[in-house]
């Protein structure tokens, strides 16, 4: 029984450049417009744009925005996915239906729904109102908003996420004499722990990028709902290098994510 | 210490198997038979992990299952269980996926840790103990699977075609060291097999399925 890996062949496949050449359009279409923000982003005046306390207030508040949002999604989709991922024997398909929905929806839209939903005269709104929980127009709104265009993504990455748990796993586990809790900690949370960091990750990258419902159900107010999106609209009308500034932070806010994600992910 | 089979399943959707036997403390019980006939169906339903249609399953005076009714889950009964799929974690070391033996069983971490460096050196597998499960040849992995079930100390072994992925000389040690730990298990031990002649110096009862029904040899 030999164990020692066999050196692979070398690959002889004639037309192996044809999928690079083909490719080489499309990368370019997503590298121009991220090289001309980088270019100019990094400019000195930018630079200093960049520190303006209305730049450092959007930031923190789209930190903080998408955080909750992010919190929200998890604790509202996680069990849909979960759900979901088991097969139930009805209504399966119209609740992924359901929760796919905000992903094909237009964002001004979702807006629009929230508001009639929670906003002062919405369904729920005047209830809240009158007891003195005011929702649109507020932080918790931009929160709102964030997370009802960020749920598909966790709904849907979720859901592949428990589909990978394997029962023949777990049932090898059981008859080696592990009760429920030995297996939620060492066969359950292990194989869930990646994809699921993975599509928080992805919830928190939406979220961070929500404009439209934002702008619609929330407004666009100065260290309550001006997020990064909203406020680098606001200033590409009058202070272009500032938007710009802006728009630089956030790409490297959501490359972080990525980059922290990823390490969290390896390193298990 | 004894098991008392006596169930009804189903196999698939249609044909069924009918199985009557007892085994007592220190007994092997080959179970031999064509392919399809309910082999491994009959060593899950005796782990708990598919119920019986009819009748009943027992340890002394212990039912484990009763008609389609299970009483003692298959956390309860003390199996150690060797599916014909190794069934390991990809992404685990060999060492890991032997020590999980024990950690499932809830063993203390010192008696988890001495069984799993026991076996694996039973199972010849010192070489091969960070390596990861995905890397492995059939073999190897059978053989990790093997002492994984032996690392959690059980009282009974249900193994199912264990030899079925070695070699002609890996299988004689892989015998041996499968007969020295049965040696000092309680069982009754269960184990599936095509090859009943494999296993004659385990001293084993062959069991045979013939037409639906498990009849000894």
């Amino acid at each position: 029984m030999t164990t020692s890996p066999l050196p692979r062949p070398p690959p002889r496949r004639r037309w192996w450049w044809l999928p690079l050449l083909s490719s080489i359009p499309g990368l370019v279409f997503i590298a121009l417009p991220i090289a001309a923000l980088i270019w100019i982003g990094l400019s000195d005046g930018a630079m200093r744009a960049l520190w303006r306390p209305e730049s450092l207030q959007a930031i923190r508040v789209s930190l903080g925005v998408a955080s909750a949002a992010t919190l929200l999604c998890s604790l509202l989709g996680l069990p849909i996915a979960w759900w979901l991922a088991r097969d139930p024997p009805f209504g399966s398909r119209l609740v992924r239906g359901l929760a796919m929905t905000p992903l094909v929806m237009p964002p001004v839209v979702a807006g629009t729904g929230l508001l009639l939903t929670f906003g002062r005269r919405g369904i729920l709104g005047t209830s809240l109102d009158a007891v003195g929980l005011p929702i649109s127009f507020t932080a918790v709104a931009a929160v709102l908003a964030a997370a009802f265009v960020s749920m598909p993504l966790i709904v849907l990455s979720g859901e592949a996420a428990f589909r990978g748990l394997s029962v023949a796993h777990d049932d090898l586990a059981r008859t080696l004499g592990a009760s429920p809790f030995v297996r939620l900690r060492h066969i359950i949370i292990p194989q869930l722990r990646n994809p699921i960091i993975a599509s928080i990750a992805l919830c928190f990258g939406r979220a961070l990028g929500e404009f439209g419902a934002t702008i619609t159900f929330a407004g666009s107010f100065p260290g309550r709902t001006r997020t990064v999106p909203l406020a680098v609209y606001q200033l590409l009308q009058h202070d272009q290098e500032s938007a710009v500034a802006l728009s630089v932070s956030l790409i490297v806010v959501s490359f972080l994510v990525m980059l922290i994600s990823g390490r969290v992910i390896r390193s298990s | 210490m004894s098991l008392h089979v006596d169930v009804e399943l189903f196999v698939g959707t249609q044909p069924r198997l009918r199985a009557i036997f007892s085994a007592a403390r220190g007994d092997v019980v080959l179970i031999v038979g064509p392919n399809g006939s309910g082999k491994t169906t009959l060593l899950r339903a005796l782990l708990g992990l598919v119920a019986p249609t009819r009748g009943e399953v027992r340890r002394d005076d212990e039912k484990w299952s009763s008609g389609p009714e299970i009483l003692v889950p298959s956390e309860a009964r003390g199996f150690g269980y060797v599916p014909q799929a190794p069934t390991l974690f990809a992404e685990r070391s060999v060492g890991q996926n032997v020590a999980l033996g024990g950690v499932c069983r809830d063993l203390s971490a010192k008696k988890g840790a001495t069984a799993a460096r026991e076996y694996i050196e039973a199972f010849e597998l010192v070489a091969l103990k960070n390596r990861k499960a995905a890397d492995l040849s059939g073999g190897e992995a059978a053989r990790t699977s093997l002492a994984r079930a032996f690392a959690s100390c059980p009282r009974h072994l249900a193994l199912d075609e264990p030899l079925a992925h070695l070699s002609e000389d890996s299988r004689r040690s892989v015998v041996d060291a499968v007969a020295r730990g049965l040696g000092a298990l309680e069982g009754p031990h269960l184990i599936v097999t095509h090859h009943p002649a494999w296993f004659s110096q385990v001293n084993p009862r062959v069991l045979r399925v013939q037409k639906h029904a498990l009849i000894e040899d």
